[in-house]
């Protein structure tokens, strides 16, 4: 160190408070508050919207992040997401002023039966870029429950060998039906 | 001839009513619920806090002491609000010279802390900000309030709070006072608490 002086500047952008500032406070909003999304079966995806408004005059950009909020803050009977990587979104969105973006979520939970009748819950944190002494952060609520073990895979396994039957049984009937009426003419 | 045809398709279709019931089991539809007219929308005023010059193991409280910031509720919903603090770091160069955040509310060197207070809490009462994210919670003793978060109900609901800075102990001590380490006349931290809103 060169010398030493008997203060350090904790000056908290200083030079912000200088100039004219562009944010004298945040001003942006997210919408909706919570998303719950119910039987989703292991191997499927949701898709879900959340809206940023940004209420500044000015552009500013957002950061998106996950966020697995302590155990006293999740409902007793919603355990903790077990992947955040399952949750795909842009991690920054710029907004421009007084105008509001769309963000896409999607939400995919892998194929293994394991993941079957599950309930979880995560947060998205959305908060701006620019960083003074103070920055609001917002936490969007989303609430995932899986569909009941292997229900959507068997069904559907189901569903074609019953459509199958039903056309060969058709197919069948129709040959019949024409062989025989070749052979009465 | 018909008439077996038809008998044969009857058949089929009376054989298959059984499997009904699953075929409507296997359309499980996957449901998302969400209230697009509620939005979370928080304003804090100021988020400036300038300090000046501090000197080391010094404590700093804002002005008003408790109704320093003002956080209103510009949505529609409950929020409950939450609180988190950074490490302070050089503005020149972060990486080279940087002030611990304190897990409590003791300091050393180059460890500060931080600590808010909510307005019409206890008068001393102080809660230190750490690098968790927590809820803020009130402190005052012997009324149901105790303990419980701090939360805004409604449009335009308001909430004040205060902080107070307690600088790090010297980095070089010298007859009963001390230093920090400088260069070029003094060295300009900054330091971000994030203040959170998420749906009560």
């Amino acid at each position: 160190m060169k010398r030493q002086s008997k203060y350090v500047w904790l000056i908290v952008a200083l030079v912000a408070s200088l100039l004219p500032s562009p944010v004298l406070a945040w001003s942006f909003s997210v919408s909706p508050p919570e998303v719950k999304i119910d039987n989703l079966p292991p191997g499927e995806k949701a898709e879900f919207n959340l809206t940023i408004r940004n209420k500044d005059n000015i552009s500013h950009t957002f950061m998106l992040t996950t966020y697995n909020p302590e155990e006293s803050q999740r409902r007793p009977e919603r355990a903790e997401f077990p992947d955040s990587n399952w949750l795909s979104f842009p991690h920054q969105v710029e907004v421009q002023g007084n105008s509001e973006a769309k963000v896409k979520v999607k939400v995919a939970i892998p194929s293994q039966q394991k993941w079957a009748g599950k309930d979880w819950k995560i947060w998205l944190s959305i908060t701006p870029e620019d960083k003074d002494l103070l920055v609001v952060n917002y936490y969007i609520r989303l609430l995932v429950s899986t569909g009941e073990e292997g229900e959507r895979v068997e069904t559907g396994s189901h569903v074609g060998l019953i459509v199958g039957i039903i056309v060969l049984l058709l197919l069948g009937c129709g040959i019949y039906y024409f062989r025989r009426k070749v052979k009465t003419k | 001839m018909k008439k077996r045809i038809a008998s044969i398709i009857l058949v089929i279709i009376l054989a298959l009513i059984p499997c009904l019931p699953a075929l409507a089991e296997g359309n499980s539809t996957v449901t998302i619920t969400m209230a697009t007219d509620k939005d979370i929308d928080i304003i804090l005023e100021p988020i400036l806090w300038n300090i000046g010059d501090v000197e080391p193991n010094t404590e700093y409280v804002t002005d008003p002491y408790a109704k320093w910031c003002t956080i209103t509720n510009e949505g529609n919903c409950v929020v409950d609000i939450r609180i988190k603090g950074e490490d302070a770091v050089w503005v020149d160069n972060p990486s080279a010279y940087t002030w611990q955040l304190s897990s409590d509310n003791t300091t050393a060197k180059r460890k500060y802390a931080l600590l808010y207070h909510i307005a019409q809490d206890d008068a001393d009462s102080y809660t230190p900000i750490t690098t968790i994210d927590t809820q803020m919670k009130h402190v005052k003793k012997g009324y149901e309030i105790n303990g419980k978060p701090l939360t805004l109900i409604g449009h335009d609901d308001k909430a004040y709070f205060g902080l107070k800075l307690l600088t790090p102990n010297p980095d070089f001590a010298v007859d009963g006072g001390g230093y920090f380490y400088a260069s070029g006349g003094g060295r300009k931290m900054e330091t971000t608490i994030t203040i959170s809103a998420v749906a009560a």
